[in-house]
């Protein structure tokens, strides 16, 4: 993870789109009283450094199933980095990170049916080559999670 | 055909709305004043078409897409997109929104941290641990730990304070195992597809 070079100007640019995505160029520029010029540079190059993206959320009214569970990895530690890259393709497969630890790949999955977790387990999970052991963990309650702050870095690298 | 289909999922089409499931919001607008929940979640759907999924699905691979761009993408009329979209918006099931990553808030240390609970009950524990803002995630979860949590701080040196003030201070920790993030290699917006 790289420390970005951001200054006051990025910063409310961000808080501004993160409320809302849709609002215009135009309209953050006569809020911050900054040229439209400004507003489009400074956009394109935090969304090139892989800072910010813009995506949709919708409401958990819309689709209530939608469960999570904690997918731990211990794959062969001369290659885990790359394993944990080939699982980037399974779909089900919120996030990813490798780690330091007990497992050395992490992963939240999204799934509907308990059938669904079997299934990204054991007939896509393991059968990545070097997969050696995999631990479930179902979130029966989500806490606390904090909304908008992700590893968009992960997606702009990829 | 969905992917879910194509994973080979029975009956997916008939479970499945979106084909790839969803991360929400944790919407306080769905809560009443009252405090219950608002709205009928089996009406919400049925007002729901093909035609709005399938504008969510442009949006959530670029928020900031033009109601032209993605009404060339579905061959629909541009008129049509901006009708769906603020119908969406304004009942509250849609949210176009930035995310920006952990580095933008300054985290550059992310630990992921499993938490054997004993002599408390594992929801106080998360709901304590859930009170520090370095607590990005907690939730109660099955198998080998009780609690698990995502810690994120600007760099390891803040690490001992946490632990020292804030972590070790929490009744009914028995024990800890901590993970520590090296790469983030996914997450979740949906831009798998062009990755490579």
């Amino acid at each position: 993870m790289s420390w970005p070079d951001l200054d006051d100007l990025d910063h409310r640019i961000i808080a501004i789109l993160s409320k809302d995505a849709r609002i215009s160029n135009r309209s953050i520029a006569a809020d911050l009283g900054v040229n439209e010029g400004t507003i489009r540079l400074r956009l394109k190059r935090l969304q090139q450094d892989g800072l910010i993206a813009f995506t949709a959320l919708i409401s958990p009214k819309l689709d209530r199933s939608t469960k999570t569970a904690f997918v731990s990895i211990q794959a062969d530690m001369t290659r885990f980095k790359q394993i944990a890259r080939e699982l980037r393709q399974i779909p089900t497969i919120h996030s990813i990170m490798t780690t330091l630890g007990p497992f050395n790949i992490m992963t939240t999955c999204f799934y509907r049916e308990i059938e669904d977790l079997h299934e990204v387990t054991v007939r896509q999970i393991m059968a990545v080559e070097g997969v050696q052991h995999v631990e479930t963990s179902i979130a029966v309650k989500t806490v606390k999670f904090t909304n908008g702050v992700v590893g968009v870095s992960a997606v702009a690298k990829g | 055909m969905s992917i879910d289909q194509a994973r080979g999922f029975p009956n997916a089409e008939k479970r499945f709305r979106f084909d790839v499931p969803f991360r929400y919001w944790q919407d306080p607008s769905l809560i009443g004043n009252d405090g219950k929940e608002t709205g009928e979640g089996m009406d919400d759907l049925a007002d729901f078409d093909e035609t709005d999924l399938k504008i969510v699905e442009q949006l959530r691979r670029n928020g900031r897409a033009t109601h032209q761009q993605i009404a060339k993408a579905l061959d629909i009329a541009p008129t049509t997109v901006s009708a769906r979209m603020r119908r969406m918006e304004e009942s509250g099931t849609l949210r176009v929104v930035a995310v920006s990553d952990f580095a933008v808030h300054g985290y550059h240390v992310l630990i992921y941290i499993g938490i054997e609970v004993s002599g408390r009950a594992p929801g106080d524990v998360a709901e304590e641990l859930a009170q520090f803002e370095e607590v990005f995630a907690a939730y109660l979860v099955t198998g080998r730990y009780e609690v698990s949590v995502l810690l994120a701080l600007p760099n390891v040196d803040d690490l001992s304070q946490f632990v020292t003030r804030k972590f070790s201070k929490v009744a009914g920790i028995r024990s800890i195992t901590q993970s520590i993030g090296l790469d983030i290699i996914k997450f979740g917006l949906d831009s798998v597809e062009d990755a490579e």
